[in-house]
């Protein structure tokens, strides 16, 4: 597991904790996954990332059943549409468990093929963001 | 007078030996050409460029197309030296073509360009691989005629935005033609030739406008710190019959009766051949040499080409290489040419400012050398040793000899021609045992003895002894004593 990967997964996760319904994980998920096109399309093109992004969603879909109803990218087919009305109709907790782990996977193996710096520096829009969760409450 | 005429600056590329070969540096806002076969170091080459050259007031913009996958390239550059990750969306912006490309209509890669260019006001512009570019172009409208307007656009729109631009491009021949040809301003050429289990990369600067190139392929590596091409050197005019140095002013070899054979020692700044067979005590003679130099307070280099580095090197060299008084040039990488060789020394001279140096021995260094280079042999060697003379040293070489009794030859290089000094070592059979003899046969432009004189070794290094006046017929290895 990358460092980044690993950050990535931490922030997502953290949707869980804050009791967000699938709705709401369904469009922080969105959110993030179009800062990750945004920053690496320029980059290594649409094709690039739609084909990280594949292979991606295999390696996760085994873990997280619900993902199998997430389509292929392809110029046709709108996926993160598709990966949004998914994690739209689960569970909270189900949902960000899915989109986390389908985000660490996605940087890992990014991070596998030109590594974690290069990674961080490429998504720091993504990774540097300040947790969007609600803050903690002090006890009284 | 070059009141109000343009001012051309040259960029210093970063890349070693580069900017002499190119005379001076890269042109500022030329339009240039990386070519070369799949594999030559195109992309290497443009990457540390483009990272030495990359600041927030110049940044670089590298596009990359229908070529090697982004991500392998990243993956790939990203291993060497040159590539730092702090400039990355700083001063160097990677911006990915394909689909532009793919498409094969030249005007909207070139208007995706412009639009680029126009947001981000580059000082530098990369295109990998514009070949692609031309052939996704060629397959969509088979008009040479477009590529012909892509190319003259493309120019005149990186000179207008002031932008030093580079296209990669894989071209496999002398014979192919492209309009960039004529278009650009430079044209970089790399190769790489394979001959038996040796490659050898070389540039060519085939063309760069307004400035003097070196003209020729010269010979250049890639490690992890990138390119470094070894220039070849032009003759300096110290070489053949020049001016002798001031008299007086000589070297001593460190060797007890040596220099009083040599007429007083060497006149610094000579080149000295030592031939001689197997066990002669050449490599002693250069040792010798570098610590008497050390002795003096004088700093030394030596490139020694033995069969087993480790070992053979000897105590007092390996002390001496310890101590800081003499400096080693690495000798064991393979496929080497002697201009590599030349620009190592040549470098290790300034370093250490060194005033002596040691090729121990030629007979080592063309083995070592790459197949390809063998038959250049001396007119290389003739360039190192003028790239040597003008640096002021003094040279000392040993050369193998295969003994003959039949002839007197110096060397079996044919580089005899190139020292201003020899010394030549013989065995001959004397009162039968195996005894060593040793002659001065130049020194240029000074007296010296002209006896034939026995010496041995011992664990304190050479020691000359007496000429043998009472024998003739020394040279042919079995005198006799002579009668009367």
């Amino acid at each position: 597991m990358s460092e980044p990967g690993t950050r990535a997964r931490a922030a997502a996760a953290q949707l869980a904790s804050g009791g967000a319904d699938g709705l709401r994980v369904a469009e922080a998920a969105t959110a993030a996954w179009h800062q990750v096109y945004a920053a690496l399309t320029p980059i290594v093109g649409t094709r690039g990332v739609e084909a990280l992004f594949k292979r991606s969603l295999s390696l996760t879909r085994e873990a997280h059943a619900c993902l199998g109803d997430v389509g292929d990218p392809s110029p046709a087919h709108d996926h993160a549409a598709s990966l949004r009305a998914v994690l739209a109709r689960q569970a909270g907790a189900d949902a960000a468990a899915a989109h986390a782990a389908l985000l660490q996977i996605f940087i890992d193996l990014l991070s596998a093929l030109i590594g974690e710096s290069l990674t961080a520096r490429l998504l720091h829009p993504l990774l540097d963001q300040p947790s969007s969760g609600d803050a903690a409450q002090d006890t009284p | 007078m070059n009141h109000g005429k343009a001012t051309i600056h040259r960029l210093q590329t970063g890349v070693p030996g580069l900017d002499d070969v190119l005379g001076g540096g890269l042109p500022e806002f030329s339009f240039n050409l990386i070519a070369g076969k799949p594999g030559c170091g195109k992309t290497t080459l443009a990457h540390q460029i483009m990272f030495a050259l990359a600041t927030p007031e110049r940044p670089a913009l590298y596009f990359t197309v229908l070529g090697e996958p982004p991500l392998k390239m990243l993956r790939y550059q990203q291993q060497f030296d040159f590539f730092d990750l702090d400039k990355l969306n700083r001063s160097v912006r990677f911006v990915n073509l394909t689909e532009d490309a793919a498409s094969g209509d030249l005007d909207k890669v070139l208007a995706r360009i412009v639009a680029e260019v126009e947001q981000r006001a580059p000082g530098l512009v990369f295109i990998d691989s514009f070949r692609s570019v031309m052939l996704a172009g060629q397959s969509a409208s088979g008009s040479v005629f477009s590529q012909q307007q892509f190319v003259q656009n493309l120019g005149v729109l990186m000179t207008s935005w002031q932008a030093t631009t580079f296209l990669l491009g894989e071209y496999f021949g002398d014979n192919d033609s492209n309009p960039i040809f004529t278009v650009a301003d430079g044209l970089i050429w790399l190769r790489q030739s394979v001959d038996r289990n040796s490659m050898v990369r070389k540039m060519e600067v085939m063309k760069m406008r307004g400035q003097p190139t070196l003209p020729g392929l010269h010979t250049f590596r890639i490690s992890a710190a990138g390119l470094s091409i070894f220039a070849s050197a032009p003759l300096t005019e110290s070489t053949g019959d020049a001016a002798a140095p001031p008299e007086g002013d000589r070297i001593r070899l460190g060797v007890q009766g040596l220099d009083e054979m040599l007429g007083g020692g060497l006149p610094r700044g000579y080149s000295l051949l030592v031939a001689g067979p197997s066990g002669s005590g050449k490599s002693i003679m250069a040792a010798s040499f570098l610590a008497e130099g050390a002795r003096c307070g004088e700093t030394g280099v030596i490139a020694a080409f033995e069969q087993r580095p480790n070992r053979a090197r000897g105590r007092i060299v390996a002390d001496l290489i310890d101590g800081g008084n003499v400096a080693l040039v690495d000798t064991r990488t393979t496929g080497l040419s002697v201009d590599e060789i030349a620009v190592q020394l040549v470098n290790e001279i300034r370093r250490v400012k060194a005033s002596r140096v040691v090729i121990d021995s030629l007979s080592g260094f063309e083995l070592t050398l790459a197949p390809t280079f063998r038959q250049d042999f001396r007119e290389s060697l003739l360039r190192m040793m003028s790239a040597l003379a003008s640096t002021g040293v003094t040279v000392l070489l040993t050369a193998e000899l295969e003994d003959r009794y039949i002839d007197l030859r110096f060397s079996s290089h044919g580089t005899a021609f190139l020292t201003d000094a020899i010394i030549v070592q013989r065995y001959i059979e004397l009162d039968s045992r195996l005894q060593r003899l040793m002659a001065v046969v130049k020194v240029r432009a000074s007296a010296h003895s002209n006896g034939l004189h026995v010496y041995h070794i011992d664990g304190d290094g050479i020691h000359i002894g007496p000429i043998l006046a009472d024998h003739e017929g020394l040279l042919g290895g079995q005198p006799t004593r002579r009668i009367g």
